[in-house]
């Protein structure tokens, strides 16, 4: 017994600890090395190389990738590019907004529902994304058509011109977004709101709030870690999204998610995706760290 | 006067100075009233009248055709088991929940549809429902700031507040950092800052330990005392209400079963199950003959001569007397069987009819030992069913 017991006391000195503790970790180290690190690191190797006239990549460590996101190129200046990322950062924070702003009241609406039927509508919001999203796309145009209900009150409000379809449009593109998003914002959204306090409502209007001072100080601090991941659900892919605006959008008003997909594509130049790739990447850094610190705590589901 | 719904906008703060500065020094703490001089209300503390509130969910009934009155400045509690309804009933006050039928008034004005916000009253909650996302002094100032109290007045009352709750030290603190106990003192602070004509409390006690609600419950009925402010406080904890209440009520089933002063409805229960809620008792079952109470322990002559045929005598252990000879009336020969000893005094079982009595510790009681017992008449109570 006395053996054992030294025998386990050894096993728990800081060095056996350390070294099993290392042991122990090889393996979501390998795993975040192969996944994370070494994919991250080409990025960064391929983003200061160039592209040769054949399209092969030249390792040349340069920054030119970076200048020409910039605007600067060997003919001067021009903001396409910049546009591109304005764009971007335009058509992501209006989804978002859009998108919370009907997130919210339905999550309300839903978590007030008796227990059966809440699963119901949560079934009947997750169900579409079973399919894929380029289907679910192609559906759009088809809903958007010019012969469809939401085209026919277009063309009569004259919104658009007789016989006209609603797609390819920007407002197609963020319908798409929207709703593309919606779930990923009405799920954190519902697991706050289900297990609100309403205690702490009822006190507000006890102490003569009238309903938007009760809502401000009552509901939106208790939903706040819920919107904080919601919006992070919604910006973070949206600020990377390509399939949408392409076939929504005629392909005219190109994100940077296009971009990238045009030099791994068509235009065979992989430095340049790559370094708009890690400025995408920065982007969502920055707002994920900002969002993270206005958020005590984020839960997801 | 004014429909009553405006009451909220005819208590302007800048009649409060005026009526504050006059108060005397000593009892500043929160006894001013802010009513402007137009305002219906001459002091803090109101009546509370309930009429004839009655309140179903789906298929189950919270309160059925509940009445009771309470004048201003008495402290009342709403006393019975779970699920009786009284919760309902202190929500109806407060404005939370909407009755069914049945009216509520407070200082003589029909608050029945008035939404809570609009109603000089105020709630401490049982979980005490703090704003997590304030602090300890933005919590207690958050219904003088819904009224748009100026800031040097908010000061002032908040700090009043504090010290009369004798939380100085913590204003800035959050409340995830208090106790339990702080907590309630911040949920009570905040809901009588705004001198509420009547003050709720939803079983404010039940989630501290035995020993602070005792304390609890003093601090509770000298600030009521101080304030002169109607309390009216649910529990299902008799203790509680015997200690802090000027009258109680006792529910059950969603209807009021008995009402009076804690003496009075301990003393003379009306009713089997309020004899056996409030304390404990002995519960003889009785039938009457001939003008003559009998039970399986011989006849007896309870306070009041029953009318029913068959029901039961309730007498507290405590009142029953241990006499050395065959007493006048009332006496029963009883075999002690068990004896408990209890620090301040003895449980003593005694055998026939299984009676719990007192008795004083030193003195000669052991299992087996024959004695007399008198049942005084003047204690002992016919109940029915």
């Amino acid at each position: 017994m006395n053996r054992l017991l030294v025998w386990y006391g050894e096993l728990a000195t800081t060095r056996k600890l350390t070294s099993r503790g290392l042991a122990l970790l090889a393996v979501p180290l390998a795993w975040i090395v192969l996944l994370l690190v070494a994919p991250l690191g080409a990025m960064v190797a391929w983003s200061t190389a160039s592209r040769s006239a054949a399209g092969d990549i030249q390792w040349s460590f340069t920054a030119a990738n970076f200048l020409r996101l910039a605007g600067f190129d060997s003919f001067g200046w021009t903001r396409s590019y910049l546009m591109i990322l304005g764009t971007t950062i335009l058509v992501s924070a209006v989804t978002t907004i859009v998108t919370i702003a009907l997130a919210y009241p339905l999550a309300f609406y839903i978590a007030r529902r008796p227990p059966a039927h809440r699963y119901l509508w949560l079934a009947l919001i997750i169900i579409p994304f079973c399919t894929n999203l380029v289907i679910r796309t192609y559906a759009w145009i088809l809903l958007l058509g010019n012969q469809m209900p939401l085209a026919r009150l277009a063309q009569w409000l004259h919104l658009v011109g007789p016989a006209e379809a609603l797609s390819p449009s920007t407002f197609a593109v963020y319908i798409g977004m929207v709703s593309n998003s919606l779930p990923f914002a009405v799920l954190p959204l519902y697991t706050n709101v289900e297990r609100l306090d309403w205690g702490i409502v009822e006190a507000s209007r006890d102490l003569y709030s009238r309903p938007v001072r009760t809502f401000m100080h009552g509901i939106l601090p208790q939903t706040f870690p819920g919107l904080v991941t919601a919006v992070i659900l919604t910006f973070i892919p949206a600020m990377g999204t390509f399939v949408i605006p392409d076939l929504l959008g005629g392909g005219k008003s190109w994100m940077l998610g296009n971009l990238i997909q045009h030099q791994f594509g068509v235009s065979r130049d992989f430095p340049f995706g790559a370094a708009v790739s890690l400025v995408l990447t920065f982007l969502t850094m920055v707002g994920l760290l900002v969002l993270r610190r206005s958020g005590d705590e984020v839960s997801i589901l | 006067m004014e429909r009553p719904y405006k009451l909220g906008r005819t208590l302007a703060p800048a009649g409060d100075a005026v009526a504050l500065s006059l108060a005397p020094a000593a009892e500043r703490a929160l006894v001013d009233n802010d009513a402007a001089p137009e305002a219906p209300f001459v002091s803090a503390g109101c009546d509370l009248a309930v009429d004839g509130v009655s309140k179903s969910f789906g298929t189950v009934t919270a309160l059925d055709d509940v009445s009771l009155s309470v004048t201003s400045g008495e402290f009342v509690t709403i006393l019975g088991p779970s699920g009786c309804g009284k919760t309902t009933l202190l929500r109806i006050i407060a404005g939370l929940e909407l009755a069914d039928r049945g009216r509520i008034s407070v200082g003589g004005l029909d608050m029945t549809r008035i939404p809570a916000n609009r109603r000089r009253v105020n709630t401490v909650f049982q979980n005490y429902a703090l704003f997590p996302h304030l602090n300890v002094f933005e919590n207690i100032a958050f219904g003088l700031r819904a009224r748009k109290f100026p800031q040097v007045e908010v000061d002032r009352r908040v700090g009043q507040a504090l010290e009369m709750l004798h939380l100085e030290e913590m204003p800035r603190r959050r409340t995830s950092q208090l106790s339990g106990g702080q907590k309630q003192r911040v949920a009570l602070a905040r809901a009588l800052v705004n001198q509420p004509n009547v003050l709720l409390l939803d079983e404010p006690m039940s989630a501290l330990d035995a020993k602070l609600r005792a304390e609890v419950q003093l601090e509770l009925r000298r600030l009521q005392r101080r304030l002169d402010t109607t309390f009216v406080l649910v529990t299902h904890d008799q203790n509680e209400a015997m200690t802090v209440s000027d009258r109680i009520f006792v529910m059950r089933d969603a209807k009021i079963v008995q009402s009076g002063p804690p003496a009075e409805v301990y003393d003379r229960p009306a009713s089997r199950f309020v004899a056996e809620f409030l304390g404990t008792t002995n519960l003889i079952p009785a039938w009457r003959n001939n003008g003559v109470v009998h039970t399986e322990i011989g006849s007896l002559m309870p306070r009041v001569h029953p009318a029913w045929e068959k029901g039961f005598l309730s007498i507290r252990p405590e009142k029953i007397v241990i006499r050395s000879a065959r007493p006048a009336s009332n006496g029963i020969r009883a075999i002690v069987s068990e004896v408990f000893y209890r620090g301040d005094h003895l449980d003593v079982y005694v055998q026939p009819g299984n009676l719990h009595l007192r008795g004083l510790p030193g003195g000669a009681i052991t299992p087996g030992q024959q004695i007399w017992l008198e049942l005084p008449s003047r204690q002992l109570e016919a109940i029915g069913e």
